[in-house]
């Protein structure tokens, strides 16, 4: 704690986050998956839509 | 006969204009049985989760917003184009002794001119103040873009285009983008536009020589101001700060946590972190969003007496049945956040969407040990602002038509899910999306062992969402203009 400026910034260390692979880049681009998980994240959100209006 | 107003139209006030004048009738709205006016000091509609797109120049501002009167002119709806100063709920002692709503016309050839609109019914969904003025030198009159609205939102593109102009005449530059002040909300909105400010980088082949910062307010990535999320990935219980963090080193993008802007200065923005470190840091671009507060709503009684400090909160968002004892974060849990968004006291006041006093934070609130606060406010927008328009539009027509009895409907934000697409680019192929969906939006640890169901709270990345989004552009604009079947599209 210091009411002085600073001279470093202070970015977040990400070093040790680990990346995706070739093959998970690869499939977040690949049409076929794609559609799957669209249809798969259309489904998740009127499952979401239905249990939220199920609470009233 | 009642008289409904409606204060704001967006998301959540538009919603409610649209299923009320559903829920009663157009043929009784016409012939003056009942009434529903909305008030709101803008013209048009804004689809604000586009405005990041307008931010980055794939769209224009007209392809995200459209004039309110002739959508209301159509379903009987009354529209004032005016911002609402008072409230005076007791009633005024004169001839028409019903509560009623102060406004000030800010269009419709009134500007200006004062009016008091008495009401049977009141919904408060007048969004946020966007508290530019909380930072000094932060905001589009100062010295850093923001895209809350569409017209901010192409200022911000114009000086991006600039930005990359000027990288492409050989030269350096650092881009901030994130949060303007340590209170800040819609923390996703600011990782949205960053992941597209990457892809516009990108794509013009300038991004060797930017340097993107994303300065956040929470205290890890991927909080988002719900305290993050734990989510089942590749047969592994996670958490939104690996998948975020992970994000963010695949794409080059920079970031620093826990800050609270302190200071705005052209092309230096002046911050503190958790550690209660000053530090700054050179721009050549920054876009900040602004803090949040309700919008300046004086509240009477009927002898003109000022009771705005019981009907709102310090912040300017309306009270309602929220459970607002002050406790310890450890002590927080679901039933602390308010169900019916009726004000309390009163029977036929409503607050809804970002116009109601959130009970707390849902992240952990922290300080700096200078005793800056630096805690993300909760996100009240989107899909369950969409829905606490339509519960609140159909508790106040069950009760005009079944009684002031009939019982008022719930849609808590502890049992209401949420969806959150961050989705960069234009077009079916070349777009990308980070996407991310939770149930609940309040954790409920006593329900589930991580706060949310793992079954819907979850976070990918790639095309599917991004075409989701896109969908949901043209779907929810399309609801809103209330055209054929609008209302079988879900909130």
């Amino acid at each position: 704690m210091s009411d002085e400026t600073s001279n470093t910034t202070p970015i977040l260390d990400m070093s040790g986050v680990p990346l995706p692979t070739a093959r998970t880049v690869r499939a977040r681009t690949s049409l076929f998956k794609q559609t799957m998980r669209f249809l798969a994240l259309n489904l998740r959100l009127l499952r979401m839509v239905r249990k939220g209006h199920a609470s009233r | 006969m009642a008289d409904v107003v409606i204060l704001g139209a967006g998301v959540s006030g538009h919603t409610a204009a649209l299923h009320l004048s559903r829920m009663l009738g157009k043929r009784d709205l016409r012939s003056g049985n009942h009434s529903i006016t909305v008030v709101s000091p803008n013209a048009d509609w804004n689809w604000i989760p586009s405005n990041i797109w307008v931010g980055v120049g794939k769209m224009e501002p007209p392809q995200v917003l459209f004039p309110l009167q002739p959508v209301y002119e159509k379903r009987g709806v009354k529209f004032v184009q005016a911002r609402a100063t008072a409230i005076r709920p007791y009633g005024t002692g004169s001839d028409d002794d019903r509560p009623s709503v102060e406004v000030t016309y800010t269009g419709q050839d009134r500007d200006g001119e004062s009016e008091v609109i008495p009401y049977d019914y009141l919904i408060n969904a007048t969004g946020p103040k966007l508290r530019f003025e909380a930072t000094p030198g932060l905001g589009p009159d100062h010295h850093s873009y923001s895209v809350c609205t569409a017209s901010h939102a192409a200022d911000a593109s114009a000086a991006l285009g600039r930005c990359i102009e000027s990288m492409k005449d050989g030269n350096e530059c650092t881009l901030v983008v994130g949060m303007g002040h340590g209170t800040c909300t819609c923390e996703g909105a600011a990782f949205e536009y960053a992941f597209n400010v990457d892809h516009e980088l990108r794509e013009a082949g300038v991004r060797e020589q930017a340097r993107l910062v994303f300065l956040t307010n929470e205290a890890q990535l991927g909080d988002f101001g719900v305290d993050g999320l734990t989510f089942e990935h590749e047969g592994f219980v996670t958490h939104s700060e690996l998948w975020a963090s992970s994000l963010f080193r695949e794409r080059q993008v920079e970031a620093i946590v826990g800050a609270h802007v302190e200071r705005v200065d052209e092309g230096t923005v002046h911050y503190e972190t958790l550690d209660g470190e000053h530090h700054s840091l050179d721009f050549d671009f920054a876009m900040l969003l602004p803090p949040f507060g309700g919008v300046p709503l004086k509240a009477y009684d009927r002898d003109g007496e000022d009771i705005t400090d019981q009907i709102f909160a310090p912040s300017g968002f309306m009270k309602v049945d929220a459970d607002y004892t002050p406790r310890p974060y450890e002590e927080w849990t679901v039933d602390d956040w308010p169900e019916t968004y009726m004000a309390p006291g009163f029977d036929n006041v409503f607050a809804t969407g970002i116009a109601f006093a959130p009970p707390h934070q849902i992240s952990r609130p922290r300080k700096s040990p200078n005793g800056t606060v630096i805690a993300p406010s909760p996100p009240r927008t989107g899909m369950p602002s969409g829905v606490m328009g339509k519960t609140v539009a159909t508790t106040i027509a069950r009760k005009i038509t079944d009684g002031e009895d009939a019982v008022p409907l719930k849609a808590s934000m502890g049992r209401l899910g949420a969806a959150c697409i961050a989705s960069s680019g234009a077009g079916l192929r070349r777009g990308t999306a980070a996407a991310m969906s939770m149930l609940p939006v309040v954790p409920d640890y006593e329900r589930y062992e991580t706060g949310r169901d793992l079954h819907d709270t979850r976070g990918e990345i790639g095309l599917a969402g991004h075409w989701l989004k896109l969908i949901l552009h043209y779907l929810f604009i399309y609801k809103a203009k209330g055209r054929f079947g609008w209302h079988l599209i879900p909130e």
